[in-house]
């Protein structure tokens, strides 16, 4: 099937200046079909004017834009088979959900049957069947939220565009709203490409993620991908937390990097993100990674400053002999050694593997 | 104006030439106005510096006369320029007439815009309504109402004479009071909306505080309540005065012909006497005067913002 | 008892209502004497209509009224008409270079005494060879209802907030349909402001209408300054009650329909 190898959508080059602002700076992207696709990254960062890009809202500097190869970046947006869902979802006031979610289809002159029968199936899909004849002010912002998701869907688009649609929503209605969502995705099969700045929605939701930082693609990959492989500091530290501690690179042989710490040890770590001929770089190791022993077990030295019984976890907070600070994070009830006192000095722990060299 | 206007961008960073359709949407409007507005505007200020013709009309020759004429008459025995303040007078009548009315609309003004200001909410729109309303109704008609109220025959000197009280009519009519009084008529809610914008936005907490440091009423009102809504009130005077001084109704009606203001004057050199380029020049200098103090508080309130 | 209330002043009420009073006395009493069977002011004869149909009936009246009324329905809807386009523009699409210069521009007629204005327009049209009538009338009322009309406009415009239009491009509708089938419907109460507003500005104008008037012709203000000049009469209050009512009328229905305007033009979410 060559299915595999047409993506849903392509992006080459693309580029966007606003003045002497650059929102985008070079960036290819490629989106599978069927994908949950999330474009993560701080505001400001492009993923908006990505998006909007696709939608046909903003005209690409350069580059180009591909859905199922057909190249799209002059169309106007009435001539993509695209559909977006606001952030402020920019219903139709004067109009019922009904003739909301009808509006695309109407546009596309389907016959009026069909228009009513999908327009029953979209909202019956989004829960919504007996809101049909309400206005959309009559509604709460989560029910809103659905009605802007079944107007997108009903006129099948073959991408669905989302952009921070669960922003305006509270935290308990966003997170039913991502299973929601993520049901919905694969019960109709059409590719989600979504936008957000929140990285616990791109974790649980996306299949994949691209971070986007400062109009750049940093890193294309799963969950999972970017959590542990991350590409580079900046990934690292965006995606969850981590702990930074500045090495010399002695060697790097096979992606094993031998790295010298401020203490003079030595620590073997991961390195396929970094070019060869670098000198000095970060490691960076998660703080579930990092183990704390007593003062005289092998490992860094430090001096516990604050101790943060967090339920689930206790933090601890270690400052190094070069001043650099580390959290560090153990399950409770793993074993009697949990708790530290604050100002006792003890040994800081990297297990083999764990740490990954980084650069900017 | 323009700087409260709020720039709805698109959410994209503003673009910075006008895109085609903009422009396209725009054209009527600018077309319109450019041509029948600006245009003859321009068309004013070239006349004001031609020959009068003798028929009305000008004629096509370059004369600064119709500016000379505004400060100085030609002495009919030795044909010698001398200073006359005819001209000077009338325009010194409408300094006066306005200001007094923008005076008493402020006096009577600023209580009902505070009045109105702390009302609750749901009547608040009510009473503002209702200042609202008579701006929009028939000024000329507004202005013979008024007419027909003061006049020698009128209600008040009828009813003052049935009573008694006084045995011949009073002359309010025609008189600089009756077009002082026209003027307030006329423009007073255009005082009242600004300077209840103001009281509106006004935070009330700061009354609470002049008063918690033992201010009275009065003084909170001289020393808080004043000072913070001043821009409100400095545009409710110039909406007041500005189309006060360049009024032709209330003078024209109230004033019966008699007393007159500048644009009287204006409007006599189309009318009667005929004397294009003078009524062109005097035209010219009203508009200067207006724009310059309208571009005086401008770029006051534009400073004080940048503070 | 003084009140304990911080925010009264005493006596401010008082001088509200003497406001409210000033500003619609006079109009109270030429609405009042327009029904009075007696042409005298100080008695009162009985209610009757008799003015009203006098006035009705006088030829010069209903010429004047055909006069207005074509003028301000006219110019009301080809000012309103402008004034969407510009609004669209100004207030809703991109920002660009020189906007505010043009926002100014468009509120010029505002900004001029109108008795410069007249006169300038006068002198334009005799010198490009218009003949004064009702033609020059209608040009001139076109012209400064803009402003009026923008207003209600731009402020409604700016009251929708949300991309209203993209959603409705993204969902397939041309340019011209999200116009149509979105944004006009949102906006209709304010163009409903916007054509009222600029009917009555144009039925009620004197002062240029009088310049540009030319021989012969006459609106409604004219014919009353005309009748006014010779000499009070029961019919000039007949008439101008009835301008009077209009005007009450259409700027109560404008202020209604702008009044409603913000609560159906969010869909922002309950919580927010």
């Amino acid at each position: 099937m060559n299915a595999q190898d047409k993506m849903a959508i392509s992006i080459r080059n693309a580029a966007k200046q606003f003045g002497n602002f650059i929102a985008l700076d070079n960036v290819s992207l490629d989106i599978a079909p069927n994908e949950f696709f999330t474009l993560l990254g701080p505001s400001g960062c492009g993923k908006t004017t990505l998006l909007r890009m696709i939608a046909g809202f903003e005209t690409a500097t350069q580059g180009e834009i591909f859905l199922y190869d057909e190249e799209i970046e002059k169309l106007p947006a009435n001539r993509r088979s695209v559909n977006t869902v606001f952030q402020q979802y920019a219903l139709f006031p004067h109009m019922t959900v009904a003739e909301n979610v009808a509006f695309g289809m109407r546009m596309l002159k389907v016959p009026k049957d069909e228009i009513t029968k999908r327009t029953s199936e979209a909202l019956s899909m989004v829960q919504l069947a007996e809101f049909s004849h309400r206005r959309p002010s009559q509604l709460s912002g989560g029910q809103q939220q659905r009605v802007a998701l079944a107007r997108a869907l009903a006129p099948k688009p073959k991408v669905l565009l989302l952009d921070e649609p669960l922003s305006a929503l509270d935290l308990k209605l966003r997170q039913s709203m991502r299973a929601e969502l993520k049901r919905i995705q694969r019960q109709t099969g059409i590719t989600f490409v979504f936008v957000t700045h929140d990285q616990e929605e791109a974790l649980t939701m996306s299949d994949r993620i691209a971070v986007m930082s400062a109009g750049k693609v940093q890193q294309v990959g799963t969950a999972k991908d970017i959590y542990e492989r991350p590409n580079n500091i900046f990934v690292a530290n965006f995606i969850g937390e981590t702990n930074l501690i500045e090495v010399k690179i002695e060697s790097i042989v096979k992606s094993v990097a031998n790295c010298r710490m401020f203490d003079g040890s030595l620590i073997a770590c991961t390195a396929d993100a970094i070019a060869a001929n670098i000198k000095t770089g970060k490691i960076s190791v998660r703080p579930e990674r990092l183990k704390l022993a007593t003062k005289s077990s092998k490992g860094i030295k430090g001096v516990v400053t604050q101790s943060i019984y967090l339920g689930t976890d206790t933090q601890h907070i270690v400052r190094l002999g070069n001043q650099t600070e580390l959290t560090i994070r153990s399950q409770n009830g793993d074993g009697p050694d949990a708790n530290y006192e604050i100002g006792q000095e003890i040994s800081v722990v990297i297990d083999p593997g764990v740490a990954r060299l980084l650069t900017e | 104006m323009a700087a409260h206007f709020n720039l709805n961008a698109n959410s994209s960073k503003p673009s910075q030439t006008i895109a085609k359709d903009q422009a396209y949407q725009l054209l009527p409007a600018v077309l319109l106005i450019c041509l029948f507005v600006v245009l003859p505007l321009c068309l004013i200020a070239i006349f004001s510096f031609l020959k009068p013709g003798t028929y009305g009309g000008v004629e096509w020759v370059f004369s600064a006369g119709s500016y000379v004429q505004f400060l100085f008459e030609q002495d009919f025995l030795t044909e010698n320029l001398v200073f006359s303040a005819n001209y000077l007078s009338i325009f010194f009548n409408s300094f006066v007439l306005a200001i007094t009315a923008t005076v008493l609309c402020l006096i009577i003004g600023f209580p009902t815009a505070y009045f109105i200001a702390t009302r609750p909410e749901r009547t608040r729109n009510i009473w503002l309504f209702a200042i609202t309303v008579p701006y929009w109704v028939n000024l000329l008609i507004r202005t013979v109402a008024m007419l027909f109220i003061i006049r020698d025959q009128g209600p008040i000197n009828s009813i003052l004479i049935a009573t008694g009280l006084i045995s011949e009519p009073i002359r309010f009519a025609y008189t600089n009071f009756a077009i002082g009084l026209g003027l307030f008529y006329s423009y007073l809610p255009f005082m009242v909306l600004p300077i209840y914008a103001a009281i509106e936005r006004l935070d009330f907490s700061l009354v609470e505080a002049a008063h918690d440091l033992y201010a009275t009423r009065r003084s909170t009102l001289w020393n808080i309540i004043i000072p913070v809504v001043k821009p409100g009130i400095i545009a409710g005077c110039l909406l007041v005065f500005i189309p006060s001084l360049g009024s032709f109704i209330a003078p024209d009606i109230l004033g019966g012909g008699k007393n007159l203001m500048i644009g009287n004057l204006i409007a006599l050199q189309f009318q009667g006497s005929r004397n294009w380029p003078f009524g062109a020049a005097v035209a010219v200098i009203l508009l200067t005067l207006v724009l310059s103090i309208l571009l005086f508080f401008a770029m006051r309130s534009a400073k004080e913002a940048r503070k | 008892m003084k009140s304990l209330d911080i925010k009264k002043y005493p006596g401010f009420r008082a001088i509200t209502l003497f406001c409210l009073f000033i500003l619609y006395g006079p109009m109270l009493v030429i609405a009042v004497y327009s029904f009075n069977s007696l042409r005298s002011i100080t008695s009162w004869g009985g209610f009757t209509f008799a003015w009203y149909l006098k006035a009705f009936n006088n030829p010069t009246i209903q010429v004047a009224a055909l006069n207005s009324l074509f003028i301000a329905v006219v110019a009301a809807l080809l000012s309103t008409m402008i004034a969407v386009s510009a609004a669209l523009a100004l207030a809703r699409g991109k920002t660009f270079k020189g906007q505010s210069a043009l926002f100014a521009l468009i509120n010029l007629p505002l900004m001029i005494p109108e008795i410069v204005t007249a006169v300038s327009s006068l002198v334009f049209f005799i010198a490009i060879g218009f003949n004064l009538g009702l033609l020059t009338i209608l040009i001139a009322h076109v012209v400064f209802c803009i402003p009026f009309a923008y207003l209600p406009i731009s402020a409604r415009l700016q009251g929708i907030k949300g991309h209203f239009e993209e959603a409705a491009q993204d969902l397939y509708a041309t340019r011209w349909q999200a116009f149509r089938f979105i944004l006009a419907p949102m906006l209709m109460p304010g163009i409903i402001s916007g054509l009222m507003l600029s009917f009555i500005v144009s039925l009620d104008d004197f002062i240029i209408t009088n310049m540009v008037a030319g021989p012969g012709t006459t609106t409604l203000p004219i014919a009353i300054y005309g009748m006014v000049r010779v000499g009070f009469t029961p019919e000039i209050n007949a008439i101008s009650t009835v301008l009077l009512l209009t005007s009450l009328v259409f700027v109560t229905v404008s202020y209604f329909l702008s009044r409603n305007a913000p609560k159906n033009a969010k869909t922002k979410p309950l919580q927010h």
